[in-house]
């Protein structure tokens, strides 16, 4: 089934890889061969992509930020083997009609894995073309019910200090679990996308494996990863950056050019990879450029005071 | 002949990470890496040159080394400064009129905008013929300035961390240990001399 929508450019625009090209035929399960016939007779459909070039699989893959598994950009790449993923389960919690804890072989089921290709504006001024497999969260809001009363969803990342080395850092400044929040509107608006694959394979480790979510108008950060439970509430919870530094990061963490960040002006970013030379510098774009599908969702509400 | 081999032991970290650069081993964003290197290199420098006094004054055996202080000292700004044009080059492709805005907007790239703008004014003042030029007295007073250039630096490294202090407390605790001695001698030489 191939989905179609009014947005995306036509399929001969798009330039990827050649490795990218014959990878993503269907999805390769890497490793667990009972995975691997999960997902591989859904195929999927292309939908949602940028004219923009995909980044080499080998950038995206190497130039991670996943502190779990260390501060440098290259130690995800690292170290993320040592996390396993199979078998994996999340739980559904709170303020839900169907809390309990799910197989990712279960939730791969609830709905259709498309392919799209977003940018990825990360919060320190870069970004990548990555395209990604999955289905939009909304089917698995479909699934699981939250009640009426239901505003947030709640993510965390999987915390295990045997598997995720970075933790074990003393000196770190995070408290584990990640935590990353959406409201209920934003989850179920159809650009969020639940996420198990990329480049027409499964999710690496580094990545995000097995699931995580893609969130294409906000900061790379809110984009979390490794996910082991979503929880429904009525309260904004504060995220794990939020904590971190309150005055730096907010709950919504828009990408937006006209709101610089203490550490990064907004206003550029890298487009990644770079050469030698560094990279191109382009100009940011509110919502990341998204702004049409997700503009009305902050009618009424000062971007400026709620980043 | 030791000078020589102080100046190439010194650029070895240079051509170390140019290396790395030029065969693209930097990765996708090969900014971030060299940059922090170079930023990295300059407080080790920073701090190496700021070890050989107290060095010398309790092994006196260690002498020589005041012979290379100057050395390492415009090392350390040399390292500054190409990890100052390295964030302008690769973070900002060479754009002045960001390099303007963050200069004076952004915390944290203020302060070490500072130090780096000390550490310039310490370079021009270290030859010989201007130390004579300026005489003993104002020449020790300007580079005692070394001294706030090298917290200033801390403030930078510390403001710009995200969510990793170890090694920026161990640069700290050296920093520490090297001001607290100058404190400690000249509390105890002032003493004596009563
Ligand atoms: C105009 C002057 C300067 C600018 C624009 C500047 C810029 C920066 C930037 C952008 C970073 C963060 C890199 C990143 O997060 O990706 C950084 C980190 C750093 N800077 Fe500077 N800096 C300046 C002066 C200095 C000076 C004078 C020193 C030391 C003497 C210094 C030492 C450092 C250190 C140690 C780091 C952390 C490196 C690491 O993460 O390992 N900087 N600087």
């Amino acid at each position: 089934m191939i989905k179609r929508h009014a947005w995306q450019t036509s399929e001969s625009q798009v330039t990827p890889e050649d490795v990218y090209k014959q990878r993503r035929s269907f999805l390769k399960l890497g490793g667990a061969a009972a995975a691997g016939s999960i997902l591989a007779p859904y195929g999927y459909a292309q939908s949602w992509r940028t004219d923009e070039d995909p980044a080499p699989f080998e950038a995206a893959t190497t130039y991670n930020n996943f502190y779990e598994f260390g501060m440098d950009k290259t130690d995800p790449a690292k170290y993320a083997h040592e996390m396993s993923v199979d078998p994996w389960s999340v739980k559904i919690e709170g303020m839900v009609e169907k809390p309990g804890s799910y197989n990712l072989e279960d939730i791969l089921k609830w709905g259709d894995q498309e392919e799209r290709i977003y940018r990825l504006r990360c919060v320190e001024a870069w970004s990548m073309v990555i395209p990604w497999v999955g289905y939009p969260l909304a089917s698995l809001l479909k699934q699981v019910k939250p009640l009426s009363k239901a505003k947030y969803v709640v993510f965390k990342t999987l915390a295990d200090r045997k598997q995720m080395r970075g933790m074990r850092s003393r000196f770190s400044l995070i408290d584990w679990p990640y935590i990353e929040g959406l409201t209920i509107e934003e989850a179920a608006n159809p650009l969020t996308l639940l996420t198990f694959g990329m480049y027409g394979q499964t999710l690496p480790n580094q990545n995000g494996a097995p699931v995580r979510l893609v969130i294409p108008w906000k900061y790379g950060f809110k984009s979390i990863k490794s996910i082991v439970s979503i929880e429904f509430t009525n309260r904004q919870p504060r995220t794990t950056w939020q904590q971190l530094q309150p005055k730096e990061y907010g709950f919504y963490a828009n990408v937006n050019p006209e709101v610089s960040h203490p550490r990064w002006s907004q206003a550029r970013e890298r487009r990644l990879p770079g050469g030698i030379f560094g990279a191109e510098r382009i100009d940011t774009q509110m919502f990341n450029g998204y702004g049409e599908q997700v503009a009305h969702l902050y009618k009424g509400l000062d971007l400026t005071k709620n980043y | 002949m030791i000078r020589l081999l102080v100046h190439l032991g010194s650029a070895a970290p240079l051509v170390f990470i140019l290396v790395q650069l030029l065969t693209r081993m930097l990765g996708p964003d090969p900014g971030e890496p060299l940059v922090r290197f170079l930023g990295e290199a300059a407080v080790v420098f920073l701090l190496m040159s700021l070890a050989v006094t107290p060095l010398v004054k309790t092994r006196p055996s260690f002498k020589r080394l005041m012979l290379y202080r100057r050395a390492v000292g415009l090392w350390a700004f040399a390292y500054a400064l190409l990890h100052a044009l390295g964030f302008w080059g690769l973070y900002l492709g060479w754009y002045w009129g960001d390099l303007v805005s963050e200069l004076v907007e952004r915390p944290y790239i203020v302060v070490g905008f500072i130090a780096l703008l000390i550490l310039l004014v310490l370079a021009l003042t270290s030859p010989k013929v201007v130390m004579r030029k300026l005489g003993g007295r104002r020449w020790r007073f300007a580079h005692r300035f070394v001294y706030v250039a090298v917290l200033l630096a801390m403030v930078h490294y510390f403001w710009q961390l995200r969510s990793f202090a170890g090694e920026w407390l161990v640069y700290v605790a050296i920093t520490a240990l090297l001001l607290g001695w100058r404190v400690m001698y000249h509390w105890r030489s002032s003493k004596g001399r009563v």
